[in-house]
């Protein structure tokens, strides 16, 4: 009997915890309106519409800034495949915070240099995603494809394979955004930047890392906000 | 032959050897695997239509590369742009491929699964194929005591037959250990070898595995520059990777692009060939060599050849593959 209310206790307590943690999505935007693979959206800047139909990235080297009586810093060891195809993807997986303390959240879009040298990897980093390339070493970080109106490509598709780790084409890009002192916490990424600066009638293709591939990237990396 | 003990125990290193490069804490070795990745390597399955293995272009009589072509060939007859290179003491390379794009051996198998020239075919693909093989879910299940077939599984267990890939048993190797001696002439050689050749083709493993220029000058029907593909560097034109020199006999032809079919050939590049090449000024020097030279150089690099490895029959097709 007493076994039983010793497991009962630490059950409730465990769902109790829970409750007290907050967990962390991400969401894709275009011109903030929630993206949906396959739909059309309108991009005013470059006169286009653009549909999209793959988009993966990987999330690393996640951390919290806590201010509760001194700033610290909690570092979770996550490296997270984004799929939006896989809305399982977009919740950040095997963490919770109390919300109240954080003052920002860091990470990375990409992948560190240390994992594209340590061979074949599995679960997220499973070269069955898409996201490795073949006929070189290296993780895709960013990984978007789809159709638009004004793309002068085959189909008119366009292929954004953004990677790269040794310099000087290193593409993954720092994030820090402030923590908002809600429960639910929406990491977003609109995607209407990078299309507006992007002329899809000539670029529209991206496999290698490359200058233009950091400039992307860097593009991505500043169009994250949080809600 | 001497092996000396490393943390992994299903992987000795000969004794006059370098420790190896290869992580083996990410994919410890064991005899299970080592079969499997046996199996893989042998099996077709991995291309697209079921028609090319690995050792396809990589064959166990030929120290694992591909003779009798220039350039090897893949699925459908289509011929890529080099020539397979011979495969053996894979842990103490860093990078693979001739211009050194992959970095690491576990993700080598990647490269010619998903080349339109040689497989032609995705790692999903293979997963998939293999998912729906009995055999292949039982020797998974055996190796990883997991039935759910990965890509990182395949991978590892392709590499893990590579590793057993060691070459360490010719005239060479028990000269070192003092099992044997050289003739005046395979000694000669030696000494030439090391006056000329051992900067670049550094002993034991005859490879610092490096990348350099030969002074061979460009083919332009192939337009291959090698590393600078890799690492957009101009410095980096026309060099690739310096293979090792161990079994010769057995791998012709050579260099990149196999224009090579004999030692000789070879040879008369280095002592008359690389004078008039402007590209290969700041890489390669001339070598002059008397005939003579040649022929105990050549005597020489034949203490390199490894029967013991060629014909090893825990290297060749299983017979498990007959029966699944």
């Amino acid at each position: 009997m007493r076994f039983f209310f010793i497991g009962f206790f630490f059950i409730f307590h465990q769902a109790f915890s829970q409750d007290l943690k907050s967990q962390l999505n991400f969401e894709v935007l275009f011109n903030n309106k929630v993206v949906v693979l396959g739909n059309t959206y309108f991009d005013s800047i470059q006169n286009d519409s653009i549909k999209i139909n793959t988009l993966k990235f990987y999330i690393s080297e996640l951390s919290l800034e806590y201010n509760d009586d001194v700033k610290r810093l909690e570092n979770i060891p996550i490296r997270q495949l984004i799929n939006l195809e896989d809305p399982k993807t977009l919740k950040v997986k095997n963490i919770g915070f109390n919300v109240n303390d954080i003052e920002r959240i860091f990470f990375t879009l990409g992948l560190d240099s240390l994992v594209n040298v340590s061979g074949a990897l599995g679960g997220d980093l499973d070269p069955t995603n898409g996201m490795y390339w073949s006929w070189q070493s290296g993780y895709i970080n960013f990984k978007m494809e789809g159709v638009s109106r004004n793309c002068k490509n085959r189909k008119k598709a366009f292929h954004f394979h953004l990677g790269g780790y040794k310099s000087p084409f290193i593409s993954n890009k720092k994030v820090t955004l402030d923590f908002p002192k809600k429960d639910v916490v929406t990491v977003q990424l609109d995607l209407y930047d990078f299309f507006n600066k992007t002329d899809l009638s000539k670029d529209f293709k991206i496999m290698s890392p490359s200058k233009l591939s950091n400039k992307k990237s860097e593009i991505l990396s500043k169009s994250f906000s949080i809600n | 032959m001497a092996f000396k003990s490393i943390d992994d125990l299903n992987f000795r290193s000969p004794n006059h050897f370098p420790n190896p490069v290869y992580t083996f804490e990410s994919n410890p070795v064991s005899l299970s695997k080592i079969e499997l990745g046996r199996a893989l390597f042998y099996d077709p399955i991995l291309s697209l239509n079921n028609s090319i293995s690995c050792a396809s272009c990589h064959s166990p009589f030929n120290a694992f590369s591909h003779t009798d072509h220039s350039l090897s060939h893949g699925i459908y007859d289509s011929v890529g742009t080099r020539n397979s290179p011979a495969l053996f003491n894979l842990a103490w390379q860093k990078n693979f491929m001739w211009d050194g794009a992959i970095n690491h051996l576990d993700v080598q198998s990647l490269s010619p699964i998903h080349h339109p020239k040689e497989m032609a075919s995705s790692i999903n693909k293979v997963v998939e194929k293999l998912k729906k093989d009995r055999f292949y879910k039982k020797q998974f299940y055996k190796s990883f005591s997991d039935s759910t077939i990965t890509g990182q599984h395949v991978l590892q267990s392709l590499s893990q037959f590579q590793l057993s890939l060691v070459s360490a048993d010719s005239k060479y190797d028990k000269v070192k250990n003092k099992k044997e001696y050289f003739s005046k002439k395979e000694e000669r050689g030696y000494q030439l070898f090391k006056a000329n050749c051992n900067n670049c083709h550094l002993e034991p493993l005859f490879s610092t595995y490096d990348f350099a220029s030969n002074g061979i000058p460009i083919d332009k029907s192939l337009q291959d520059y090698g590393r600078i593909k890799v690492t957009n560097l101009k410095k980096d034109s026309n060099l690739f990777k310096i293979p090792s020199l161990r079994n010769l006999s057995f791998s012709y032809p050579y260099m990149h692009d196999g224009r090579f079919s004999s030692l000789r050939q070879v040879l008369n590049h280095y002592s008359d060939g690389i004078k008039n090449n402007e590209q290969s000024l700041n890489h390669a020097k001339s070598m002059s060599f008397s005939s003579n030279e040649k022929t105990d150089l050549i005597s020489f690099l034949m203490t390199l050849n490894d029967t013991s490895f060629v014909f090893n029959t825990k290297h060749q097709f299983p017979k498990v593959l007959l029966s699944k």
